[in-house]
């Protein structure tokens, strides 16, 4: 759910990278702590990045400005824990505007918002919750996946409608409006993803518990 | 994504000083917001492609292309501006022909806009990017863990192509389910792979000595002159001003 570069006014443009900024500040303060004790996690994030990237490189064409895609939102939350997602997110939507021109530079702060902020944390609460209640391991990630993805959807949705406010039904007018218009493609691709994470964590719980717990030191992530 | 970077390493400014670059894109961009979008933004659509097309001699294919894409959407999604929704009385739509002014600058500013990142992609290396952002205060451990991922992006696309090609041969993308299914093979597949990948570079830079910092070669290639700088400010003040001033004459 990337916003193009330019759709967003200046004032809405900084005012939600003003926004992002503290929560992505203390995002890398923390992977900087833990960086710092152990220096080889730089090349662990890193693979971690190029992975999201190329993982969201799959992209489905949507209306209004807009643009879907696997986030990948709700496995980076899972396996490493909401706090790096702000600093990665924000370096991988970096990435996206300058190799793919999609999004954008402008919107990088809305984008950071919805994709690295709202959506993890949603994924994260949400997969805690369900295994604090005696859920199992897939419900849990099926829905930290397909509900953070709609999380991201709802945040896009409302950025966009108290940029562009309906002149009847004002904010809440364009926000219907918009949530209405991006359902169409934003509720098959959350279930779409919501599965394809539950089978990426099904195998990896399988074959890669090893993997999964040096993924521990970037935060308190999923015990296989 | 291979062809918006071997553009980028092999046009005519790829070796122009980065900073110069990152001011006409980036100052275009703050252009096309502070100006009336309107007006501001296809002066800048236009003047970012005489640039692109005659100065940086982008392939004029691929430069339209790539800006094609999000001005698709642009003019797909614009559109739905004019339509109101309203709760007042229960659920009401309606057409606000009054909005097209909200509508069209919102093309004009997100064009004029994109022509700005678009030019910045296919002209700029990324990786000649990245060192400037230690200049506006990113700490350094995040710029090296950027030019590590930048560079192991194009490692992983070929992994992941090259998975993609194995499953289709074996007709794992036929039909919806299997495609999940295969989508979710390939992902588990290449993250174990990924993972492995940062072991072995790890071993391999302890095996070298790795005291937690990389410090790598920069080449600055050739210096920002301070004449051609002011020069991109000038033009840039100029469409800034040609927008404020054909905005008097333009109505919608």
């Amino acid at each position: 759910m990337h916003i193009m570069e330019g759709f967003l006014p200046a004032t809405h443009a900084i005012a939600w990278t003003v926004a992002s900024a503290p929560v992505v500040a203390y995002s890398a303060w923390r992977v900087k702590k833990v960086v710092e004790e152990n220096p080889s996690t730089k090349l662990l994030l890193a693979s971690c990045g190029a992975f999201a990237f190329v993982l969201s490189a799959l992209k489905l064409p949507s209306v209004t400005g807009s643009c879907s895609h696997p986030t990948g939102t709700g496995l980076g939350a899972v396996l490493f824990g909401p706090w790096v997602m702000p600093v990665m997110g924000s370096i991988v939507l970096l990435f996206q505007a300058l190799l793919l021109a999609h999004g954008g530079i402008t919107t990088l702060g809305a984008n950071t918002f919805s994709m690295g902020i709202v959506g993890p944390f949603v994924s994260y609460a949400l997969y805690r919750m369900v295994r604090k209640s005696g859920g199992s391991l897939q419900l849990a990630v099926f829905l930290a996946a397909a509900l953070g993805d709609m999380s991201t959807y709802c945040t896009t949705s409302v950025q966009l409608a108290l940029a562009f406010p309906d002149p009847v039904g004002g904010v809440l007018g364009s926000t219907a409006k918009f949530l209405g218009i991006f359902a169409l493609t934003q509720v098959p691709l959350a279930i779409a993803e919501g599965l394809l994470t539950v089978i990426v964590v099904n195998i990896l719980s399988k074959t890669s518990v090893g993997e999964l717990k040096t993924l521990n030191i970037l935060g308190r992530g999923a015990q296989a | 994504m291979n062809l918006i970077d071997r553009i980028a390493h092999t046009n005519r400014w790829s070796r122009r000083a980065t900073a110069e670059k990152l001011l006409v894109c980036l100052g275009g961009l703050a252009v096309c917001l502070a100006g009336p979008p309107l007006t501001t933004g296809p002066l800048m659509l236009l003047a970012n492609t005489l640039l692109a097309l005659f100065a940086a001699r982008l392939p004029a294919k691929v430069y339209f292309a790539v800006l094609g894409f999000p001005i698709g959407f642009l003019l797909a999604g614009a559109p739905m501006l004019l339509v109101s929704v309203d709760f007042s009385h229960g659920l009401g739509f309606g057409w606000r022909a009054d909005q097209i002014g909200v509508a069209a600058g919102l093309v004009g500013r997100a064009a004029g806009a994109a022509s700005c990142l678009t030019l910045l992609a296919l002209t700029t290396p990324v990786h000649a990017m990245i060192p400037t952002l230690r200049r506006i205060g990113v700490p350094a451990f995040l710029v090296e863990i950027m030019l590590l991922t930048y560079r192991l992006i194009f490692v992983f696309a070929e992994t992941v192509a090259r998975g993609y090609n194995a499953q289709t041969a074996r007709l794992g993308y036929v039909g919806w389910k299997r495609s999940v299914n295969s989508l979710g093979l390939l992902a588990a597949a290449f993250f174990q792979r990924a993972m492995s990948r940062a072991q072995h570079m790890e071993v391999g830079l302890a095996a070298r000595g790795f005291e937690g910092n990389f410090p790598v070669l920069r080449d600055d290639g050739v210096a920002a002159s301070g004449l051609r700088c002011a020069a991109i400010g000038a033009g840039l003040s100029l469409i800034l001003i040609l927008g404020f001033v054909a905005e008097r004459f333009v109505h919608v």
